[in-house]
């Protein structure tokens, strides 16, 4: 008798299928306390990964909840190049727990920033918004604007916190730029897509396990006192940093950075029910996939380790195995009638004014 | 010697041809691409769309273009069903309304372009048709306002002109937009930009009303002897400017 006697075999590592082959490989377990619905709303946050995660959801029937869609005038190419839909909201890639934190709080007003708009580096008469620099690639017309557009995309973002069931939330970094005014956080140091870089206006943060896990649980509490009954699963992306702005190797900085982020999600799910961890990162990153799933850039992922993590997730995570149908709002429908309707009948009477002149 | 003049262009230029017939005058020939296109005398071949060869004037001095340019009435003419809102450089968002759905303005401007860039490529190919000729861009004329006229003469808006009428700041911003992508249009083309004449336009921005056809989005024959006079004007002034 010993005590890992009768243990379960994923608990031993030459019991797992993945060492033979790694596409057998199945980390996911034990068994979640919930499953996804199809009726349930989906929100997705979190870096560059997370993205994937939200173009598989919208993609295969979820119930990927979208607040702030591209009014239906807008064609989908249009939308898609200015970052609508890739995740719940128009915030871009929330790298670090203190983003989100500051994301929500943002939003329900418990945070407003000094800063408000950046010049942009790559056009001087348009403005970007410092917290999601990237999200229009033509940037903004007027600070005024970014501003009205700013105060839009918040209250997209309280729509989505407050009516979703679950939260996806990627961890992706731990570097981040603070603003030493107000301890605002940009996701890209000043400088990059728009503003200036001055290093007595903006620290550099490299947040410890203890800072990221308290972000995390302020969000997670500050979440739940709003929509008490969301259940939350964190990932942590398995992207390597594109840099750091430690003096090492940026691989030692992203072990050291992914390590923070993986012990933080582990101790969220350790203190709040319904919280729950989904290893993609394991999953990409395993010695079973010989690393197969990393593209020729060693950093980005393939879509078959896409593929991978998201069919665990189906098959951990829901009880329908994905078959779930489309789901579309009714009004962007009649909208896009209207609209189909209104060329329609220029184009009749622009052929009347024809034959008027005829 | 005066120059010979080939307007070219959907709905927009039959106001102009209206106003050429009237004058009887040989300076100016007018086509409408969709007479064309029922005459079966577009070029397909790749240099132009047009068959010089059935002109009047096959070797024009200035051609004038004026393709589509309604775009900012399908969006703006009534009252979308999600009501919405353009970035605006000032307040934020025209109107200035916050239960409204914003588009920022780049985002707009996308949208035009997107839906006018058919019209940049025939407009290319009518310009590689007549090599020598100068190039105009005509700019259609600004909205029309008054509800009452657009009610009065629906034509086909008459399913939906129950949405009610788009807000005036809004159309104006619209038109605005779209002028901003077809100047854009011109300056590629190397075409010299003619805005819609200053004396077709009220104190707002809106076509004056002597100038309305009887619908909800064209000028009339008025109009059209405004923009004959302003290309002859433009023509006179200088050539070198073009």
């Amino acid at each position: 008798m010993h005590p890992y006697k009768n243990l379960p075999d994923y608990q031993f590592w030459k019991k797992e299928p993945g060492v033979g082959d790694g596409k057998l490989l199945d980390p996911v377990g034990p068994k979640p306390p919930f499953l996804i619905s199809e009726d349930n709303k989906i929100v997705t946050a979190g870096s560059c990964f997370a993205q994937h995660v939200a173009k598989f959801l919208s993609g295969s029937g979820f119930l990927h909840y979208i607040s702030e869609r591209p009014h239906p005038v807008i064609p989908n190419h249009i939308a898609m190049r200015n970052n609508y839909g890739k995740f719940s909201a128009r915030y871009g890639n929330v790298y670090t727990t203190r983003q989100l934190k500051q994301l929500i709080y943002r939003a329900f007003g418990h945070f407003v920033p000094v800063a408000q708009a950046w010049r942009s580096k790559f056009d001087h008469n348009a403005f970007i918004d410092p917290f999601r620099p990237q999200i229009q690639p033509n940037g903004f017309v007027s600070e005024a604007e970014l501003l009205s557009d700013q105060q839009q995309h918040l209250s997209y973002v309280r729509d989505a916190f407050e009516n979703m069931d679950v939260f996806v939330f990627t961890l992706g970094l731990t570097e981040a730029w603070e603003d030493v005014s107000d301890g605002a956080i940009y996701p890209i140091a000043p400088g990059i897509a728009g503003g200036d870089y001055d290093p007595g206006k903006v620290v550099f943060r490299n947040f410890d396990v203890s800072e990221t896990y308290e972000d995390l649980r302020q969000s997670i509490e500050f979440l739940r006192t709003i929509n008490p009954s969301l259940r939350i699963i964190l990932t942590v992306s398995p992207v390597p940093l594109n840099a750091t702005y430690e003096n090492r190797h940026v691989l030692l900085s992203t072990t050291w950075s992914k390590s923070v982020l993986r012990i933080a999600a582990e101790q969220a799910t350790c203190n709040f029910d319904d919280c729950v961890y989904f290893p993609s990162y394991e999953i990409i990153t395993s010695p079973h996939v010989r690393g197969k799933y990393f593209a020729e850039d060693c950093r980005e992922v393939t879509p078959e380790g896409v593929k991978h993590v998201m069919s665990l997730f189906l098959k951990h995570y829901t009880a329908s195995n994905g078959a779930l149908n489309p789901v579309r709002n009714m009004e962007e429908n009649r909208a896009e009638k209207h609209s189909t309707k209104m060329q329609k009948i220029v184009d009749l009477l622009c052929d009347e004014e024809l034959i008027d002149n005829e | 010697m005066k120059s010979k003049a080939l307007v070219v262009g959907h709905s927009h230029v039959n106001c102009i041809q209206k106003a050429v017939n009237l004058s009887s005058s040989k300076d100016f020939e007018v086509l409408n691409i969709r007479q064309l296109q029922k005459a079966k005398v577009l070029n397909k071949s790749s240099d132009g769309l047009v068959d010089r060869t059935l002109l009047r004037n096959p070797s024009p001095d200035v051609i004038c273009i004026s393709l589509s340019g309604n775009e900012h009435n399908i969006l703006g003419l009534v009252e979308d069903p999600n009501p919405f809102s353009v970035g605006d450089f000032d307040l934020g968002s025209v109107p200035h309304d916050s239960s409204r759905w914003l588009i920022p303005r780049n985002i707009m401007l996308e949208v035009f372009t997107d839906k006018l860039t058919i019209f940049f490529n025939q407009a290319k190919s009518l310009c590689n048709s007549f090599p020598d000729a100068k190039k105009m861009y005509l700019n259609p004329p600004p909205p029309i306002s008054d509800w009452m006229h657009i009610t009065r003469h629906p034509k086909f808006f008459k399913e939906v002109i129950g949405r009610g009428p788009a807000p005036d700041d809004l159309k104006l911003e619209l038109y605005k937009i779209q002028t901003d992508v077809l100047k854009s249009f011109a300056s590629d083309l190397g075409a010299h930009f003619v805005d819609a004449p200053p004396a077709a336009i009220d104190d707002r921005g809106f076509l004056r009303s002597e100038f309305y056809n009887d619908d909800p989005t064209h000028g009339n024959i008025e109009y059209g002897k405004l923009v004959v006079k302003l290309i002859e004007e433009i023509l006179e002034k200088s050539d070198a400017s073009l």
